[in-house]
């Protein structure tokens, strides 16, 4: 273990937290505790992943991996003895969480509500899982380790009817005027602020009286509150009334200003030597891009925007910086790199070294997974289960005649779960590199529901990408003709028809896509990115802006302008979009290329330099990166130009292939399935 | 604004079956400014966590025998 550059860790996280929320509040001084975290640490977007569901997500930021191998794949799950679904639990993870992975080393930690942790995990501190703040007194059994904290932490819940008018009043100032018989929200409100309250009770108990070395608490108030009350937020939408304006346009400042006073509250009890990160898992659309009310009620996720916040302060941190290119992926291995400890090189994410004041270089090692398992808090073997499986075993167990089966409405809710689980799998699994493991995954979707045109569209796109061209043209061919014409689909058989060489018919499919290109950011960006293919630069550029104007932090968009720009030699415009995309997203190859083709043309060479062999680690198209390399550094280091020579002329000599990593967010938006 | 009729005896909100009854004080404040709550107003205290929870509990306790004795004085 190297010398951890922090000694503690205290990582808050803000379900649906966004800057576009926070920035106007900032402003005018409403978030004092937030700004001066920020003024003394640094801040940045945090992209999410896909499918954007909290459960998990919140497990991909605390186990620094993708869904496929933290196994946690919705809200619900079969209950393991078949009788029907219940939340996802803990034993579903198929990965240690940062937690057991500081157990394991010796350190403590409390994790105070946590998505997907319960039942308890014998942790090495205090897990206060998620369905604590939830079940009723008499179910709190393994909610609590070590079990013996559950009355004392019980006993600190927060109930509504312990509410005061004037708390909810700082939310609806009116609330006098409402009929709370007639009227629920306001109850609602209150359900969801005691909730919260009660997260805090916990946490600020437990950071004061237990040991830690890490102490993690999740606050769902700005989400759930999002849900409820977001459609109120000024501007005021087409849909709400006057009245309902009024009454509760002032309900979602005040929640992040009760979030920042709990902010507070909590770093009154941390030292100089402790680490803050502050993140969210998504943001929340809380202006002109919000949904009409009905459909953000028929999906939530519409509401949901790609990027969250991140947020640190510590005393290894810089001060008052940015943070670029940051996902959820990253907070675990930023946190082992504080503490000290080795970055798992199965994680997906990485440590954000950029932000440390001084140089860190952590230890890497091949996987934390089958290393001093007895030690790292985990439910035993027996416990840990996949929920598909356990319910396949009941159903065995049901057609031997050893358990009688349950009603046949839970059936159907346990195989709409399951179903419902798979699918987001391959929407996670269609963002990773691991893509063809999605292809059995849809191929087993579409064939228990032939009809599913998300899992056949979805299907076709992998195998497009895969070289499958056939089989995609099969399953495109069995779309129906509405589904065919719409712009998602049209781009995919533009890419399909171009990939078979039938130029004219792909530029037909790319022309009638933005003939009906509809107002999806992602579905103008594909039209832009089509565009390009046959150097359509004007209308390339038109499609990329329309991209923008929908969604502004849009990596695809900002690097297809800068893809414009560099063929027509606009040098320097190319360079601004794409460090702006990378800026957002650092896992984007193609923009680091792009980026370093710019500052070449530029004469920027250091920095040229610096782009390609980003992009080079990011493995993308090694061939034409070597070259450009060993050119750059002819005369600034002869010797590193001569490796890089050397590495062209070998992959010279072999059969050429072009990095296969596309942004997924070039892809298309994914309808709900 | 509601209370509860008459009774000193506040519902376990854990056993309530229906929708939960939220206790408002009769007098509230009716000055109260979004989100700038001056300490130690009951948000603040709810804010504190575990540090407010005692005085919280006290002012909930003075305002319940405060409305009964409203309720019983002529």
């Amino acid at each position: 273990m190297i010398p951890s550059p922090g000694k503690k860790v205290l990582l808050i996280g803000w379900d649906a937290a966004d800057w576009e929320m926070i920035d106007p509040l900032l402003q005018s001084g409403k978030m004092p505790a937030l700004a001066k975290l920020i003024r003394g640490g640094v801040r940045g977007n945090l992209a999410t992943l896909q499918p954007v569901l909290s459960p998990m997500l919140w497990t991909s930021i605390a186990t620094g991996k993708y869904a496929d191998k933290h196994g946690i794949c919705g809200f619900t799950e079969p209950l393991p003895d078949g009788a029907g679904i219940g939340t996802v639990r803990s034993t579903s993870r198929k990965c240690k969480a940062i937690w057991n992975i500081l157990s394991q080393n010796g350190l403590k930690s409390n994790i105070v509500g946590w998505f997907a942790t319960n039942p308890a995990e014998p942790i090495n501190g205090v897990m206060v899982t998620d369905q604590f703040l939830v079940s009723p007194e008499a179910k709190l059994a393994n909610t609590v380790h070590p079990p013996e904290l559950t009355s004392a932490l019980a006993a600190l819940r927060v109930t509504p009817d312990t509410l005061f008018a004037e708390d909810l009043e700082a939310f609806i100032p009116r609330l006098s005027e409402l009929n709370l018989k007639t009227d629920e929200r306001p109850l609602r409100l209150a359900r969801r602020l005691a909730k919260v309250a009660s997260v805090q009770a916990v946490a600020t108990a437990l950071i004061q009286s237990q040991p830690w070395d890490l102490m993690a608490v999740y606050y769902d108030g700005l989400d759930q509150f999002g849900h409820e009350f977001m459609p109120y937020h000024p501007p005021q939408m087409k849909d709400i009334t006057d009245r309902d304006f009024e009454l509760y346009q002032h309900v979602m400042a005040g929640c992040y200003r009760f979030h920042d006073m709990m902010l507070h509250a909590l770093l009154q009890y941390i030292d100089e030597q402790t680490t803050v990160i502050l993140v969210s898992d998504h943001g929340y659309e809380c202006g002109h891009r919000r949904p009409p009310p009905e459909q953000a009620k028929r999906n939530p996720e519409a509401c949901h925007r790609t990027f969250g916040i991140a947020c640190l302060k510590g005393p290894a941190i810089k001060e008052n910086e940015r943070l670029y290119g940051a996902t959820i992926l990253d907070v675990t291995p930023t946190i082992l790199a504080l503490l000290g400890l080795p970055v798992g090189g199965d994680m997906d994410g990485r440590p954000w070294l950029e932000v440390f004041r001084h140089q860190v270089k952590p230890d890497r090692i091949f996987g934390w997974e089958g290393l001093g398992d007895d030690q790292a808090g985990l439910h035993s073997s027996e416990m840990r289960q996949d929920p598909a499986e356990a319910a396949q075993a009941v159903s065995q167990l049901v057609e031997l005649g050893y358990i009688a089966p349950p009603a046949e409405d839970v059936q159907q809710t346990i195989r709409d779960t399951i179903r419902g689980n798979k699918i987001s799998l391959a929407r996670a699994l269609l963002e990773t590199p691991r893509m063809a493991q999605a292809v059995p995954l849809l191929r087993e979707l579409l064939a228990e529901k032939p009809d599913d045109e998300w899992c056949a569209l979805a299907l076709a796109r992998c195998q497009l990408t895969l070289g499958q061209l056939k089989e995609a043209r099969a399953l495109l061919d069995t779309a129906t003709p509405e589904t065919q014409r719409s712009p998602q689909v049209q781009i995919l058989l533009a890419d399909l028809a171009l990939a078979e060489g039938n130029k004219t018919q792909a530029l037909s499919h790319v022309e009638a896509a933005s003939a009906g290109g509809g107002t999806h950011h992602l579905v103008w960006a594909q039209i832009g990115r089509a565009f390009l293919q046959f150097e359509r630069w004007h209308d390339a550029a038109a499609a990329f802006r329309k991209s923008l104007e929908a969604e502004p932090d849009n990596p695809a968009a900002l690097d297809g302008l800068a893809t414009v720009h560099l063929a027509q030699g606009e040098w320097e415009r190319a360079v601004e979009k794409s460090l702006e995309a990378v800026g957002l997203v650092h896992f984007y190859p193609e923009a680091h290329f792009h980026l370093a083709v710019g500052l070449e043309q530029s004469g920027l060479v250091r920095e040229a330099i610096a782009a390609y062999e980003t992009a080079l680690g990011l493995g993308y198209w090694p061939v034409a990166i070597h070259r450009h390399l060993a050119e750059l550094c002819q005369t600034l280091d002869p010797q590193k130009a001569g490796e890089h020579q050397l590495a062209f002329t070998r992959l010279c000599r072999q059969p050429m292939y072009r990095a296969d990593f596309k942004s997924s967010l070039a892809t298309g938006p994914t309808p709900s399935p | 604004m509601e209370s509860r009729g008459g009774k000193a005896d506040v519902p376990n909100p854990r056993s309530a079956a229906g929708p939960q009854c939220v206790l408002f004080a009769e007098t509230s404040n009716p000055s109260v400014t979004i989100g700038v709550v001056s300490a130690p107003s009951s948000l603040a205290l709810l804010a504190a966590g575990v540090a407010g929870i005692a005085a919280r509990r006290a002012l909930r306790s003075e305002r319940l025998k405060a409305l009964q004795s409203q309720k019983t004085d002529p």
